[in-house]
């Protein structure tokens, strides 16, 4: 766990958070047994959305959809659930750790899954290039488990679950 | 005696992961219409998953080749936000020119895909878990040449 005590603009807050949520992002698509090159290859273009609309205040969750391409259903789901408040401590934090413990409970994706990664944001928010609606598959026959906090910042936090048979 | 420098720049939470590789890039390769920028952007996902999980605090990215070892570290947390220990000036020759080479420090679990990406992009940019450093030239040099010994009979002789 990194942890940092100091007092931080809401502008750093939206950079630390927007950079550890995709580092928790690439943690859990390689510990699940996936390659992280799909997210990092396109690392400029998540930023620029998480990070505007974190700062916008629309952002609610980034969700990694593990499915199964021959008949596209889902086989896991990660969310990362951002969670928005008006005071904070100024403290800057992200734990990593409790999603390997996660993971090595629920186990690895088989090596032939592939994933999307998914943005939900709150109505109106301002548009991003390269970004547009989209359906999330369908959670039927899994149960979510939440395994808490992994990123915490000046009134931002990121809430951390995944759904699994 | 090899020449080595060094830069530190300044990353989460004043910079993102790619804005901060951004600005490594225009340290290393400052011309952006370069064959070495392009190759180097390229890199980058490799680039922002080290940065981003600050393998790169402790570890240097280092380019080694024609001009002088360059060793890029990156500055976290308060340190980022004050500028402590923050540097950021051009280099006084690019090391990118002529032949060169550069080796990012990962998480060790990161450095098997990571290989297998930069790989993909670029026969000059390698990864290297973050506990591993790159021999300079005069080391490497040193473990090459045989070793020396004393021809006794030889030495005895009067």
């Amino acid at each position: 766990m990194s942890t940092s005590t100091f007092v931080v603009s809401y502008a750093y807050t939206v950079t630390y958070v927007t950079t550890k949520m995709l580092l928790v992002l690439k943690e859990i698509i390689r510990e699940i047994g996936l390659d992280p090159s799909r997210l990092t290859d396109d690392f400029d273009t998540y930023e620029d959305a998480v990070s505007t609309w974190i700062s916008s205040r629309h952002l609610q969750r980034i969700t990694l959809e593990v499915y199964d391409p021959r008949t596209n259903g889902l086989v896991t789901r990660w969310d990362i659930d951002v969670a928005y408040s008006t005071v904070g401590e100024g403290r800057l934090w992200v734990d990593t750790a409790v999603v390997r413990y996660a993971i090595a409970k629920a186990g690895v994706a088989p090596s032939s899954c592939s994933y999307d990664i998914k943005l939900k944001n709150a109505p109106g928010r301002p548009d991003v290039p390269g970004w547009r609606p989209c359906d999330s598959r369908s959670t039927d026959g899994l149960r979510r488990y939440s395994i808490g906090a992994t990123v915490g910042g000046n009134g931002l936090h990121a809430q951390t679950a995944y759904w699994s048979r | 005696m090899s020449t080595v420098l060094a830069r530190r720049v300044a990353s989460t939470p004043v910079r993102t992961a790619s804005q901060t590789w951004s600005k490594i890039t225009e340290i290393l390769a400052p011309d952006p219409a370069s064959a070495v920028h392009a190759e180097l952007r390229k890199a980058a996902g490799v680039a922002c998953a080290s940065i981003s999980s600050e393998a790169t605090r402790d570890a240097a990215i280092i380019v080694w080749g024609a001009g002088p070892r360059v060793r890029v570290y990156c500055v976290f947390d308060d340190d980022a936000i004050t500028g402590e220990d923050v540097s950021e000036d051009a280099l006084p020759r690019s090391p990118t020119d002529g032949d060169w080479r550069m080796s990012i420090p990962c998480l060790p679990e990161d450095v098997p895909w990571s290989s297998n990406r930069l790989a993909s992009v670029s026969t000059r940019i390698s990864a290297r878990a973050m506990d591993e450093d790159v021999e300079d030239e005069e080391t490497a040099a040193k473990a090459a040449a045989p070793p020396l010994t004393v021809n006794l009979a030889e030495f005895l002789k009067p």
